[in-house]
């Protein structure tokens, strides 16, 4: 069982790591990682959001969606979109400092790929309500280790020579390209 | 007046390019663009979201508050992509699998709320159809011509049908997402060279 | 307070429109959804029995963990046009990417072959396992043989891992039918 639970983890966050091997939540992943500190922040951001839709997700679909689940996509995603709005407010109100270190992230996530993404795959592979828990953990810790080293990869690249026309995005992707390849290594690690 | 509403149509193939230009939507051009089929899938899918989409924000903006507008929004985008997502399963079972998780996916593809809230919300029925049109051609073309080489040359195939002679060894690294993000690295380079270069 | 009403009216009413539309597009795909999956598994035991005249599933041996991450979904029994009968197992197994899922096929002592539902090797490599050069090495091959890679068994170049994995995955299997299916059905 505990090792069942272990094999998700490292598998969502490594193995089939969500940015560089399933290719989901590129567009904010790109834009965010310009700065170390704006990374950190998202990542606390989504670590938190993800596992909190994914445990309400899963609950409203094993409950109250029998026959309905042609219905998926609309509720994910407005449970995904009620849900930052409401924890938007709680921090603002109760945890200012929480609030502060994350609290411009939250709006982005509605439209990070990935919090929809891992509460569709968890009910695509039926998994069970502490296997969806751990799996969103998983792929968000793996998102997040994602967003510090392109983080990092970017902080070095500004003082780099870079050829003319791979200024900007194109020397970021070819950065991303080369993680990319070091992480396929990884690939048969879960047996 | 004519030649404006041209230009809305233009301006979504190079110049305001939603992948290339704009960076959005990389997600699934990545992950479907390693088969000409699952790109023909996911344009056709994806284009039919953005333009209903799009077009039913320009008739009902009218009549939309502002405050809810987002809500809005998500259902005239939901709507469509479930209708996709149900239509590629009944009818295309091999192509609906073979790109899994990205048709719910396209709900939250930040080009079609980034149009929607940028420009249908704003512009009339005829501007709405004319952008809408050229941001899925848009989109479409850059994932066509991405699966065409990553398929040839990655495969030997083409449209799963083996094309390069057999003694060629397929480079598999451009299936995998290594050679996914380079390909994408290099076609932003060119554009944004060729782009320069004219201006 | 008039124009929370009316938001909240408005968001009301299209949501309404929108359900009731998808609901109706769900009334008339989502028997064709059906069709398509039995269509799928219709397909592949066609594939392995092609005289096929009839398969039915045997409930007992739902979702059944054998070993180790060979994992039973269900069994069907399939009746063949010259009156014998086959197994045809679907289950799940630990490749060299991930889970894969496959039918295997088994009659008698042999394994009659293997058809490869869903996988996640590497392109190129692992992703032979569904060819037939790779798969038709098991048709009628009889289940006492060792099922070792590299012996008995064509490894496919450079997928070492995922060949094993699908020929132990039929090995144990094979164990499992011979030890519970075809014994008690003699």
């Amino acid at each position: 069982m505990l090792s069942n639970l272990l094999k998700i983890i490292i598998s969502a966050a490594i193995v089939d790591n969500m940015v560089f091997i399933r290719y989901i939540a590129l567009c904010s992943y790109v834009g965010v990682t310009n700065s170390i500190d704006a990374s950190i922040g998202m990542a606390f951001a989504v670590i938190f959001v993800q596992t909190i839709a994914t445990a309400i997700t899963w609950i409203i679909f094993h409950l109250f969606m029998q026959g309905l689940e042609f219905l998926e996509i609309i509720v994910f995603i407005f449970t995904i979109a009620a849900l930052v709005q409401l924890v938007e407010i709680y921090l603002k109100k109760n945890v200012p400092s929480l609030y502060k270190a994350m609290g411009i992230y939250l709006p982005l996530i509605t439209t990070n790929c990935m919090i929809l993404a891992v509460t569709f795959i968890n009910i695509d592979k039926n998994y069970t309500f502490i296997e969806s828990l751990v799996y969103a953990l998983g792929t968000s810790f793996g998102y997040g280790l994602a967003l510090l080293i392109l983080a990092g990869v970017r902080e070095r690249l500004r003082l780099s020579n870079i050829p003319k026309f791979f200024k900007g995005y194109p020397i970021v992707f070819t950065s991303m390209a080369l993680i990319a390849i070091a992480f396929l290594g990884f690939k048969g690690l879960i047996k | 007046m004519k030649k404006n509403i041209f230009k809305e149509f233009t301006k979504g193939l190079f110049k305001e390019n939603p992948i290339l230009i704009i960076m959005l939507g990389l997600c699934s051009c990545l992950a479907v663009s390693t088969d000409v089929s699952n790109a023909l899938g996911m344009s056709l899918g994806f284009s039919f979201v953005l333009i209903i989409s799009e077009l039913l924000v320009s008739i009902f903006r009218k009549i939309i508050p502002n405050e809810v507008r987002i809500p809005i929004f998500l259902i005239f985008i939901a709507v469509p992509t479930t209708i996709v997502d149900l239509v590629m399963k009944a009818y295309f079972p091999s192509l609906s699998k073979s790109m899994g998780v990205f048709i719910p996916l396209i709900v939250v593809n930040c080009i079609v709320l980034g149009r929607i809230e940028a420009f249908s919300y704003k512009k009339n029925f005829v501007e709405n159809l004319m952008d809408s049109l050229g941001m899925a051609l848009g989109y479409s073309w850059v994932i066509i011509v991405l699966s065409i080489i990553r398929e040839i040359f990655g495969k030997g195939t083409f449209l799963g049908i083996r094309v390069m002679p057999e003694v060629y060894q397929p480079m598999s690294i451009l299936t995998s997402p290594p050679g996914g993000f380079f390909l994408i690295a290099v076609f932003i380079a060119l554009l944004n060279g060729i782009l320069k270069r004219r201006s | 307070m008039k124009n929370i009403i009316k938001s909240g009216l408005t968001v009301f009413i299209i949501a309404t429109i929108g359900t009731l539309l998808l609901a109706w597009v769900y009334s008339f795909t989502s028997p064709k959804i059906e069709e398509q999956k039995f269509l799928t598994i219709k397909n592949a035991i066609e594939e392995i029995f092609p005289n096929q005249t009839e398969f039915n599933e045997i409930p007992e041996y739902k979702n059944k963990v054998i070993e180790n991450n060979i994992n039973i979904i269900t069994i069907y029994k399939v009746e063949l046009q010259d009156g014998k009968e086959g197994f045809i197992i679907r289950a799940t197994y630990s490749g060299y990417g991930g889970k894969v899922e496959s039918l295997f096929g088994y009659q008698d002592q042999n394994c009659k072959g293997v058809y490869v539902l869903e996988h996640s090797e590497t392109p190129g490599l692992g992703s032979l396992i569904t060819s037939k050069d790779f798969t038709n090495q098991f048709i009628n091959k009889n289940l006492k043989d060792p099922f070792i890679v590299k012996e008995d068994v064509q490894a496919i170049t450079g997928a070492t891992i995922s060949s094993r994995a699908i020929s132990n995955a039929i090995k144990i299997i094979g164990k499992f039918y011979l030890e519970n299916i075809y014994g008690g059905n003699k």
